[in-house]
């Protein structure tokens, strides 16, 4: 047996213990390696939803690689812990520092490169499946394609990673003590004792940090954020380290529950493991929560086009400079694509004007009073009745109109030189989003005093009875607006200026939903990755005490322990470990997603409650197959 | 030749209260010597041990084996020191679960380097000798207790160490495996000329000894040599542990 024999022996001969830690390590190769092969696809260029959707991969993937690093870094760091006997033995042997040193580094590059090589084979594999789910999103056929970019980009980072983590270890293990570890981790470990005001101080933050989250408002959110971050970290970590031992030594003082049945052992042997426990309850607890919201957050996107619907009252709208040349062939055009394809339509002209404001530089659309009430009317909201130089302000979207509130202007028109004073919004935006973008409402005589100078312009809104068939109506127009404001933008010659406008309600939320398809497709590979670890801390806290735990079973089993017994100890026990962790994360999410809400103008409750949920199905299967091999190893102990 | 040599070693546990274990012992073993050590629990004999055995440091006082005291030594020398010059027998094997037998027998010298074929050789004669030869290939949670052990004491003497130290080497074994250990462990001292030094509960185990030294509360209680055969050596032990006093139970009643 050679030295290097010696290391390859350590691990494929502990395959069970390391079995979670390389299956989610590879895992994570595997998200990061599916996503390079999406993101360096060569039909992935151009487009805006292409460079979307490489962004948001890529943010993606970087985010799973820094988790990865300290996800490894952590269970690397536990499972060297765990091996202090063993490697108290091989220092007496006379292993040397240097030699220990490189033992533990060649048996961690060698877990390295098995779960890259296995990362990078499953994602070839999978990358057919990543490709078509993904092209699919962004409604592009993605042949099966591995850029060797993509090849070389995962196997180089990941191989920096690990050499990284696997130098660190030399620091991990304290081996001038050869004593401390020949005695290891045999010895019972000792009760973290709860402090009363480190208990209070956990319930502080926690109820402090809910607090936050649940009266936040858009205007605060963003200055919250942080402090109730921090305060929820710190608050779980005390959570479970001193508000869980308080409750326990509670419940041991209580004779009448903790001498009852087996409550004795299953209360015992929790307080025994509580320190480990606690920093790995901890860990899941966070782990899950960022997973949680990552998903959640991006799942309640989905009640945006919900929303984009009511910003856009006329899912066909166009609007032309009225001196523009093409403006009638381009609604022509528009209108005989409702006829060609069947659907009957009502169509709602409108005049405004565009000046420019004095005070901000930007342009302003000027509607008359009494175009705005034909228009309210039939949206049914709320008519005005201005005076003189008296304007609203007239919201682009919902979402605009809170900050439009109590928004006092005074606007001077550089054309027409007039002055209009506008105190608050109007009952809400009547026009679609976009079309109106920096509008007023004047009174119909200063209308007719600005209109002698301002550009005249009229706005046509389409309405009809099923928008989602208008998908493909005003293609062609849409397309000429592009160009154009490519042409505008790239130069900004004010005579290049478009003199058009189109939205479509159909076209937008086509758009959008492959936007927020690709999100979404990110976000859940991403809250995959950290879920599975958050399971690879549990499987390792379970294996590596199964060897204690069969011999405590063993040694109970000959007091006498019936096996409905043995199995209702033991899944009393799994069933903290695993779901203690969870309810947390899932409180916390919810505050999180209340704060969210915040933010949004409909509710999320719906698109949250079915991520959590999907979330609690995953783990409840993932506790049934861990109970079933967990329950199985100590039957065999015990019989 | 002087193998060993402990200079009034003492030993004492830094707590809220500092707990003398070891006050002051002194001793010396000659080449070829097989020396038991003994007392009541707490007495201080696996801190002896320990301190000598280079596991722990004693907190003042000198230990040479060899001419060389091992406490002195850099990180690197030390290791290499232990590598060559000592030998570990544990009450619980200490073997390693991830290897083979033959792997954990041959572990000293694949830190030493040697090569591949002596390390083989070398392993397989002893396991002949020692009566391991059938099990070389398997795993240690498939072999007994017994078994254990004598792998164990294999791996402390392939590397034909100056010294081997044993910590309760029959404390987990049953009467029999006892036997077997004790026996291979006097055919060692015997016929290769190794030092040995034994910590021991058990006076059967004791017997064995050219030399055992009593312990009780840090400090060097007697030591007796044997004047006829085993037997009567067992009994005047068992006298020694008698008027030591300390718990009689702890003592295996007589064996032989």
């Amino acid at each position: 047996m050679s030295f290097r024999q010696l290391a390859f022996n350590n691990v494929f001969r502990n395959k069970r213990t390391y079995a979670a830690y390389f299956l989610s390590s590879a895992f994570s190769v595997m998200i990061f390696f599916v996503y390079s092969i999406i993101a360096y696809h060569p039909d992935m260029k151009g487009g805006l939803i292409h460079q979307v959707a490489v962004t948001a991969m890529n943010s993606a993937q970087w985010i799973v690689y820094v988790f990865s690093f300290f996800f490894i870094l952590y269970s690397v760091s536990a499972f060297l812990k765990t091996r202090q006997h063993e490697f108290g033995v091989l220092i007496i042997q006379g292993m040397s520092h240097r030699q220990l040193n490189r033992l533990i580094f060649l048996e961690n590059l060698l877990i390295g490169f098995a779960s890259i090589l296995a990362g990078v084979g499953a994602g070839l594999l999978f990358a057919k499946l990543g490709l078509l789910v993904g092209g699919n999103m962004m409604d592009v056929q993605l042949p099966y394609y591995i850029a060797p970019r993509a090849v070389i980009l995962t196997v180089v980072s990941f191989s920096i990673l690990f050499i990284v983590i696997s130098l660190m270890t030399q620091f991990m293990v304290n081996k001038s003590k050869v004593i401390q570890l020949l005695q290891g981790t045999n010895k019972p470990k000792k009760e973290p004792k709860a402090s009363i005001w480190l208990s209070l101080l956990s319930a502080l933050l926690l109820g402090g940090g809910y607090t936050l989250a649940a009266t936040a408002t858009a205007a605060t959110i963003g200055m919250l954020m942080i402090p109730v971050i921090m305060m929820t970290i710190i608050g779980t970590y005390f959570l479970f380290s001193q508000l869980s031992v308080f409750i326990i030594n509670l419940l041991k003082r209580n004779d009448h529950f903790f001498l009852r049945r087996t409550n004795i052992i299953t209360i015992s042997d929790l307080a025994y493991r509580m320190k480990d426990n606690a920093r790995m309850f901890f860990m899941v607890c966070i782990v899950s929560t960022v997973a949680f919201c990552a998903v959640g957050t991006l799942a309640s996107f989905g009640v945006m086009d919900k929303e984009m619907e009511l910003n856009m009252p006329f899912p066909i709208s166009y609007s032309a400079l009225d001196e523009n040349p093409e403006a009638l062939k381009q609604l022509q055009s528009i209108e005989a694509q409702f006829k060609e394809k069947n659907i009957s339509y009502t169509k709602t002209l409108t005049p405004f004007l565009v000046d420019q404001s004095k005070q901000s530089g930007s342009k302003v659309r000027i509607v008359s009073e009494s175009e705005f009430n034909k228009i309210a009317q039939l949206l049914k909201m709320d008519t005005l009745e201005l005076q003189g130089e008296e304007a609203k302000l007239l919201p682009d979207n919902i979402a605009q109109s809170q900050y439009l509130d109590n928004a006092n202007k005074t606007i001077t028109l550089e054309k027409s030189g007039v002055t209009v004073s506008a105190h608050g919004r109007t009952d809400g935006p009547v026009f679609t989003q976009g079309m109106m973008y920096n509008g007023i409402v004047v009174s119909d005589e200063m209308y007719a005093k600005i209109a002698s100078q301002a550009d005249a312009w009229t706005l046509s809104g389409f309405q009809m009875e099923d928008w989602e068939d208008t998908k493909d109506i005003g293609s062609d127009v849409d397309k000429a607006l592009m160009e154009a404001r490519e042409a505008y933008y790239s130069n900004r010659d004010k005579a290049k200026e478009p003199q058009f406008d189109f939205s479509s309600l159909a076209g937008n939320n086509a758009e959008m939903k492959q936007m927020y398809s690709i999100m979404l497709f990110s976000a859940l590979l991403v809250g995959a990755v950290f879920f599975i670890a958050a399971g690879s801390f549990l499987y390792f806290r379970l294996y590596t005490d199964l060897e204690q735990d069969k011999e405590h079973y063993r040694a109970i089993g000959k007091i006498g322990l019936k096996d409905s017994e043995l199995s209702r100890i033991a899944t009393s026990q799994l069933l903290l470990l695993f779901f203690v962790p969870i309810v947390v994360a899932i409180i916390h999410s919810i505050f999180a997603f209340t704060a969210l809400q915040s933010l949004m103008n409909l509710s999320i409750a719906g698109q949250t409650f079915k991520v959590l949920a999907g979330f609690t199905v995953a783990q409840i299967l993932y506790f049934l197959l861990i109970r079933w091999r967990y329950m199985s190893h100590l039957r065999q102990a015990v019989r | 030749m002087e193998m060993l040599n402990v200079r009034h070693v003492v030993k004492t546990y830094e707590g809220k209260v500092a707990t003398p274990v070891l006050k002051g012992i002194d001793l010396t073993v000659e080449q070829g010597e097989f020396i038991g050590i003994m007392g009541p629990s707490g007495s201080g004999k696996t801190t002896f041990l320990n301190t000598v055995a280079t596991i722990d440091n004693p907190t003042s006082g000198e230990v040479f084996i060899n001419g060389i005291n091992p406490h002195l030594l850099k990180k690197e020398k030390l290791a290499s020191f232990r590598r060559r010059e000592l030998g570990f027998v544990f009450q619980s094997f200490n073997l390693l679960h991830t290897l083979t037998v033959e792997e954990n027998i041959m572990l000293p010298l694949t830190l030493e380097g040697v090569s591949v074929k002596k390390m083989k050789r070398d392993a397989n004669e002893l396991a002949e000798r020692l009566g391991i030869s059938g099990i070389m290939k398997k795993r240690t949670y498939e072999i007994s207790g017994g078994q254990m052990q004598r792998v164990a004491i294999a791996r402390a003497i392939i590397h034909r160490p100056k010294l081997v130290l044993a910590d309760e080497p029959t404390g987990n074994l049953d009467s029999k495996a006892s036997r077997d250990v004790m026996e291979t462990l006097e055919d060692i001292n015997r016929n290769d000329g190794a030092t040995m030094m034994m910590v021991t509960h058990d006076a059967f185990a004791a017997s064995y000894c050219s030399r055992v030294i009593f312990i009780k509360d840090g400090v060097m209680y007697k030591e007796i040599r044997p004047t006829s055969n085993r037997q009567v050596f067992f009994q005047q032990i068992m006298e020694v542990l008698a008027i030591m006093g300390g718990d009689q139970s702890e003592f295996s009643p007589g064996r032989v």
